[in-house]
């Protein structure tokens, strides 16, 4: 479950960089060293589970049968991606204030990760929340 | 010839410790399934604004291949009980577990192939990447010990099929995956 969780961690954030969702970018401010980072966590992950043991267990005794894998690789990765979420929302903070979407112009917050280019993700739900709750009264 | 081609490709296998090493790791559960799913994971995010709604779909086309590779795979294996080699012929040397289902098709080999190409058609570079992911996935299993040549050719055959014709469903219900992007875009998860 580590291993998934630190890979996942490694690959979001690699691809964040790629994709220009700074909003999401743990090392916003260093993206050379987040790309690295993010690679050599990735593989670091694969290197020390598979070094720390024998991974060949059967699928019906100590191993893990394709459904449970899936279960876990899903809960662990989106584990990830929430601790990223929030990481990235924290130190991101004062960079996602000029996010770019007014609520007196307009009504509704731009949707899609494509607003993680210029927003944290935290700013982004608030935005969100404050649009729904206008529009509800 | 599957038993003279297993017998071949496994006589390599404790020879070199390093290399039967690497190929454990190829052949187990985890290193492909995982290292596909994480390639997943870095083609949602990834792309320019252009480019990442056509890598979205890529990725929910992949997910949906190595459904149905699964399902299908499952079908044959109800079909065809081929014993595994290693219950066959005594002399291998078996680099992974004993698995108790059937041999013949190849279940990894259907689910790598199935990703490689969902993605290929969309992404070459990506999907040129996890073809050599596969391909080391079911050779791993052939050098192994776990199964014949045969089982892997066929697994792969069913893994492109089944990624062809996910990719042909999508093209013909375009609005489907539409659909689902369009949902998860309003809570910024595509």
């Amino acid at each position: 479950m580590l291993w998934v969780f630190l890979s996942a961690l490694g690959a979001a954030q690699f691809a964040a960089v790629h994709g220009g969702l700074w909003g999401i970018v743990i090392l916003r401010r260093r993206p050379r060293a987040a790309r690295v980072s993010a690679l050599l966590l990735v593989a670091a992950s694969f290197v020390w589970f598979f070094a720390s043991g024998d991974r060949n267990q059967p699928d019906i005794g100590e191993g893990l049968n394709g459904v449970e894998q899936a279960r876990w690789f899903a809960v662990s990765a989106a584990a990830s991606v929430v601790f990223q979420l929030a990481v990235s929302s924290v130190v991101n903070h004062r960079w996602g204030a000029a996010h770019g979407w007014d609520p007196a112009v307009d009504r509704w917050p731009p949707s899609g990760l494509a607003w993680m280019e210029r927003a944290t993700f935290a700013r982004a739900l608030a935005a969100l929340a404050l649009a729904a709750a206008r529009r509800a009264r | 010839m599957d038993a003279a081609a297993v017998r071949f490709l496994n006589a390599g296998a404790g020879a070199f410790p390093p290399f039967d090493r690497l190929m454990e790791a190829f052949a187990s559960d985890y290193l492909v399934p995982v290292a596909g799913s994480l390639a997943l994971l870095g083609l949602w995010l990834a792309g320019s604004h252009a480019e990442r709604p056509l890598n979205q779909i890529a990725t929910i086309s992949a997910a949906a291949a190595i459904g149905v590779a699964n399902a299908v795979t499952s079908i044959f294996n109800t079909m065809v009980d081929r014993p595994r080699p290693f219950t066959e012929i005594e002399t291998l040397t078996l680099l992974f577990y004993k698995p108790t289902d059937p041999s013949f098709p190849s279940n990894s080999a259907a689910v790598g192939f199935a990703l490689a190409t969902a993605v290929f058609l969309r992404r070459r570079r990506l999907g040129a990447g996890l073809y050599a992911l596969a391909f080391l996935w079911a050779f791993a299993r052939v050098y192994g010990g776990v199964h014949y040549p045969t089982d892997v050719l066929a697994g792969a055959a069913i893994g492109v099929a089944c990624g062809l014709a996910v990719w042909g469903a999508f093209r013909l219900l375009a609005f489907a995956p539409r659909f689902v992007l369009r949902a998860l875009r309003r809570v910024y998860a595509a």
